[in-house]
């Protein structure tokens, strides 16, 4: 029989960060993956990154974790999204080789010290009274180990549907996974069903690209990881644009009765963000065309992804509407788009440290808590590697505020709200977006990554130095002085701006919404030799969103308040004073951890916060004392990363 | 130890009863509500003593016009209810008055106390014991789910559609930004500033209108105060009584009867009204009369609407036309002219303002045609399609809306970006939250995924 302190089920992304968080933290890991090919395999786009997505890798990075560095190895095409818009809206996006990614990951993978990795299938979880220590793997062999984490993805009972075939498997050319999902079950787990689709894959060479328009990437690469060279690492590949039409439409609404979708022939919710080309044909049917792109797999490989046309009609069905789009009139599909149903777990019966509420030392993270997103599922692993390895090594939970990062957005979400369609990120769920930009990354989480310890001591002196370097530009900004003439004028006027009537600093100049950097430099910028695009585009981040930077600080002072308040988990709802029904009911439901959590728990209202404050100054001495260290690890864990100088940027 | 922000602000309430009263007093709590309502009361010295009573005039902050003659007892930090530095301001019993004064004391910076707030207060800062607190907290739940009279519950029907609309207004807006945010790659049409600057204008008339519908809801909720007035012997009382039907004031032959105020209160409609007689206004030695003639001007001030009462006999003279005249700059008045019974049928009608009723407290004859018009003139306000707030906890937080809304117009007209413009429209959103009760960030979400199709 094996054993090791940490089991991690699945090889996807949020099973890879997991399980080299916990071998680097130096606990004896077993990675059992029911395909070895298939470690780090992207399942559906080929692409890291976009608005939001973008920023968890660069965090996902910033703590250690490998996202960044596989991206930037893989990146074919390299996108800067919303360039022209203001600074926290701005995001990357990296459309990667397939399989340079996986055999990145394999390769980091295997060799890891301290992490073993297993092809095989688990079959069921170990488990005594409410704790589990192991797994039992289908060829009736054994691991015994101190915790388990779960990232087994879409494959739990998955069936995939085209038409009116179905077939097990969670992705083409995968098995499923059966037996966990049922012996959650057992235990009480609300288990839940979900379903989301992916388009065909088409040959290349079939393909009539004249009818198409070329799509490049940007000149300017910003890796995601600070730790990759700022050069792209391979060849760039170009991307083409084309087309539906009302011909599609029509052979799509005509046999929208044979879509598995339509026919409620699949359960489970899809996600709003990824219809199918169905949904859209039939939701934005004034629609004349949509618009889908055409990526490449590979630098070596024939597939080509057909993005925005994901679907489960019958393969001569989809067929038939391929060939209605421009450059697509004699396309050969390598593979049909399908759609999956696949069952998940429901978060809010997972703690904040990812660990499930019901069972002991098993940890679940990924699409099994019903997200969507490669990106969305690393981070999540990242966050119950740690926890997990810490809750062993008997250190606080790992735990990061909404105001931190978008990871804890995430984490917060899911654990408070719960989800009904697979989650995913956008920079809207993010209520201190303006904090949270991709350019401050390093800022908001060095100090934290530095206390988890996956990466080395020089690198935060590094960082450091970057840090004050921008205090001195920003400084420099306030000291020297533009003077009103004919030429600085000129220039302010060009660029739409009011001309000097008096000496002004630069700094006052910059905080103007139409003058950037650049100009600084035509009006005689002060010299410094700046050419880190990282360290002046943080300057000016910080000048033009001064003022409301300052109200969110506020703001988020506020709720690291609410948040070092923490709620004991024997707290007896039924005997608070105050209230209403719906909100006992709530509060007991979903046991929140600190006062902040359960202010955001939808129908709990301020007065219920007032009540439970009340109720706890009361009854001081009725707190378990095993609650008691918990407590205080969930404050301190909280309040690490505490604003630094007063201020996250 | 204070965990919500809103622990700090300085809170006011009325501590008497509602209605009319003898005096009202409102409390105010906060660690430095003195200084903070300096412009206020400025006759406080810089530092009080606790628990002295002082005299002086509450004042509008910015024009200094006197609100009231009122007595402010203070108390410092540790020796108040609440425990925290404290005033009790005493006003005369005027709803209207201390209806005012209290807005005022919003515009220098305090806010209205949420049900159950100063005995929080007074619980965290150990005044008084858990059982006192949570006896306190109950009642505070219960009386959250009882339902009010009928009227407000009718408005609150109305109002919150309109309140309804101005939230689909600003999520519809919102989620329009955001997609520009989260989607810009999927082919989605640029936001255009001109089309967003008609968009946000519509929603701040909207709120505007609603915001200023303040005043006109607390008729309902306050209820109607009609003065009655008019020259010596005009027929005052008489009329009074048979509007109410029962002999409520002295009425004799001399002018001058009505020494002091008379009230009483009956339904015109659904608004509950109270008839305020006075002393008839005129200049006088007798003193007791001088003190009838100077409440009647007071009355005339804490009043909606005023019923100026002349003798058809003696015709509209030149005097009244002057008192009317002087009324009507500041709040609505109807004439009537009373003793009709004795006018001979073909004795023409002087030229009145209007609107006027010719009416016989003796025969009753017009009397119906007046209480009808009375409740006419302001149920028609109250029908309007607007709804009307009710509550001063309403018309706080909705100002709080118009603010991020004007203020998100100023950021549009500048062409600012979407991600600040969003945190004006999230701002006012978060105020409709807790209007509603509800939470709809999800709800902006949903819109971006009705009205664009975007996706991978």
């Amino acid at each position: 029989m094996l054993s090791c302190e940490v089991v991690v089920i699945g090889g996807g992304h949020a099973g890879i960060e997991a399980c080299l968080a916990t071998s680097r933290l130096g606990l004896s890991t077993i990675l059992v993956t029911s395909n070895l090919d298939r470690i780090g395999y992207m399942s559906c786009n080929p692409a890291i990154g976009g608005l939001a997505k973008g920023h968890m890798v660069r965090e996902i990075d910033a703590l250690g974790g490998e996202m960044g560095l596989a991206t930037d190895h893989s990146t074919i095409q390299f996108k800067r999204l919303n360039a022209t818009k203001g600074p926290a809206v701005r995001g990357s996006r990296s459309q990667c080789d397939k399989q340079l990614y996986s055999e990145y990951m394999k390769g980091v993978v295997q060799r890891q010290v301290g992490l073993k990795v297993i092809e095989s299938e688990v079959k069921s979880l170990l488990l005594e009274g409410d704790s589990c220590h192991g797994v039992l793997l289908s060829d009736g062999s054994q691991i015994s180990s101190r915790s388990v984490i779960v990232t087994t993805g879409t494959f739990m009972n998955a069936v995939m549907h085209m038409g009116g075939e179905q077939t097990a498997g969670g992705r083409a050319g995968d098995k499923a996974t059966v037996g966990l999902s049922d012996q959650l079950r057992s235990y009480g787990f609300v288990v839940n069903r979900l379903k989301t689709g992916t388009p065909a894959r088409l040959i290349a060479d079939s393909i009539d690209w004249s009818k198409t328009t070329p799509q490049h990437g940007d000149p300017t690469f910003y890796p995601f990881s600070f730790r990759s060279p700022r050069q792209l690492q391979q060849p760039q590949t170009v991307c083409y644009l084309s087309y539906t039409n009302e011909n599609t439409h029509d052979i799509i609404r005509k046999n929208l009765h044979l879509s598995p979708m339509y026919c409620g022939a699949i359960e489970g919710v899809g996600p709003r963000y990824c219809p199918s080309i169905e949904d859209k044909v039939t939701r934005f049917a004034e629609k004349a065309s949509h618009q889908t792109f055409l990526e490449p797999e590979g630098l070596n490989t024939n597939l080509i992804y057909l993005q925005g046309i994901s679907t489960s009609l019958p393969a001569a069905v989809q067929n038939e509407f391929l060939k209605t789009i421009p450059g697509l009139e004699a396309v050969k599909v390598a593979r049909y788009g399908y759609a999956v149903e696949y069952d998940f777990v429901e978060p809010t019966q997972i703690q904040m440290t990812l660990e499930s509420q019901g069972i002991d030392n098993l940890f679940l993270a990924g699409q099994i808590n019903g997200t969507s997103g490669y990106e969305e599922a690393a981070a999540q692993g990242l966050w119950a590697g740690l926890n997990a390895a810490f809750k062993i090594i008997d250190r606080s939970p790992f735990l990061l505020r909404r105001d931190q990062a978008y990871m804890g957005v995430l984490i917060d979400d899911l654990v408070t709200k719960g989800t009904k369609e697979p989650y995913r990120m956008f920079t809207s769920r993010a209520e201190h977006r303006l904090v949270l930009r991709e350019d401050n990354t390093l800022d908001r989480l060095s100090d934290v990554s530095e206390q988890v310890g996956l990466l080395g001591t020089e690198t935060f002196s590094i960082l450091k130095s970057r840090f004050s370097m921008r205090d001195d530009i920003k400084n420099n900004l306030i000291k020297s002085i533009v003077y009103p003439n004919d030429a600085t004028n000129k220039i302010l006027i060009d660029k739409g701006s009011a001309p000097l009537l008096k000496p002004a600093s630069f700094e006052v100049l910059l905080r103007r919404p139409e003058i950037s950097w650049a100009t600084l430099e035509a009006l005689g910028g002060p010299n410094f030799a700046v050419t880190d695009v990282d360290v002046f585009e943080g300057v000016e981040i910080d000048v033009k969103y001064s003022g409301y930077i300052k109200r969110q600080l506020d703001m988020i002072r506020q709720s690291v308040k609410m948040e070092s308040l923490a709620l004991p988990r024997s707290l007896n709802y039924g005997e608070v004073q105050g209230l209403s029904a719906e909100e006992r009911e709530k509060l007991v439901e979903k046991k929140p951890e600190t006062l902040g959590v359960a202010s955001r728990i939808s129908g709990v209202n301020p007065s219920a916060i007032q009540a439970i404050l009340v109720y706890l100054k009361g009854h001081k001495s009725n707190t378990g004392t095993g609650d008691r260290t918990w407590k205080k690890q969930m404050r301190k864990s909280y309040l690490s990363g505490e604003l630094r100088n007063g201020s996250p940027t | 130890m204070s965990y919500l922000a809103r622990d700090k602000d300085i809170i006011f309430a009325l501590a008497t009863p509602p209605g009319h009263g003898a005096i009202g007093v409102v409390r105010v709590s906060g660690e430095g509500c003195a200084e903070i309502c300096r412009p206020l009361l400025g006759f406080l010295p810089k530092t009080p003593v606790s628990h002295k009573v002082y005299y002086g005039f509450f004042k509008d902050p910015k024009t200094a016009e006197k609100v009231d003659e009122v007595l402010v007892s203070y108390f410092s930090r540790g020796r108040s209810y609440t425990g925290e530095e404290s005033l009790e301001i005493s006003f005369h019993g005027s709803p209207t008055l201390i209806e005012a004064a209290m807005m005022k004391l919003g515009d220098v910076g305090c806010r209205p106390a949420d049900r159950g707030e100063f005995t929080y207060r007074a619980y965290m800062n150990d005044r008084i014991d858990l059982l006192q607190a949570e006896a306190v907290q109950s009642l505070v739940q219960s009386r959250n789910s009882q339902v009010s009279h009928q009227a407000l519950r009718q408005l609150e029907g109305q109002l919150s559609g309109t309140i309804q609309e101005i939230k689909l207004e600003i999520i519809r807006l919102l989620a329009h930004l955001e997609a520009n945010i989260d989607f810009a790659t999927e082919g989605l049409e640029a936001i255009n500033f001109e089309a967003l600057n008609a968009w946000i204008n519509n929603i701040e008339l909207k709120i505007t209108r609603l915001v200023n519908s303040y005043s006109a809801g607390k008729v309902l909720r306050d209820g109607l105060r009609v003065a009655i007035i008019g020259c010596p012997n005009a027929g005052k009382s008489s009329l009074m009584n048979a509007i109410l039907g029962k002999n409520r004031a002295i009425v004799s032959e001399h002018a001058g009867t009505t020494r002091d105020t008379l009230e009483s209160s009956q339904y015109f409609g659904q608004i509950l009204s109270t008839l305020v007689d006075t002393a008839g206004l005129r200049e006088t030695d007798d003193s007791i009369e001088k003190e009838g003639v100077l409440r009647s001007v007071e009355t005339i001030e804490a009043s909606d609407l005023v019923l100026y009462v002349f003798d058809i006999l003696k015709g509209w003279t030149d005097e009244d036309q002057t008192h009317y005249d002087k009324i009507l700059k500041s709040r609505p008045v109807l004439v009537v002219g009373s003793k009709k019974d004795l006018l001979a049928a073909e004795v023409k009608v002087p030229a009145l303002p209007k609107p006027h009723f010719l009416v016989s407290s003796l025969t009753g004859d017009g009397l119906i045609g007046l209480t009808q018009s009375i409740e006419q003139m302001f149920s028609d306000t109250l029908d309007g399609d607007g709804g009307f707030l009710i509550s001063a906890r309403q018309h706080r937080l909705l100002s709080h809306v118009q603010n991020c809304v004007v203020a998100a117009k100023g950021l549009i007209l500048e062409r600012f970006g979407e991600e600040i413009i969003a945190i004006e429209l999230r701002e006012a959103l978060k105020n409709l939250n807790d209007l509603l009760g509800i939470d709809l960030s999800e709800d902006v979400i949903s819109k971006i995924f009705s009205d664009f199709c975007i996706g991978k």
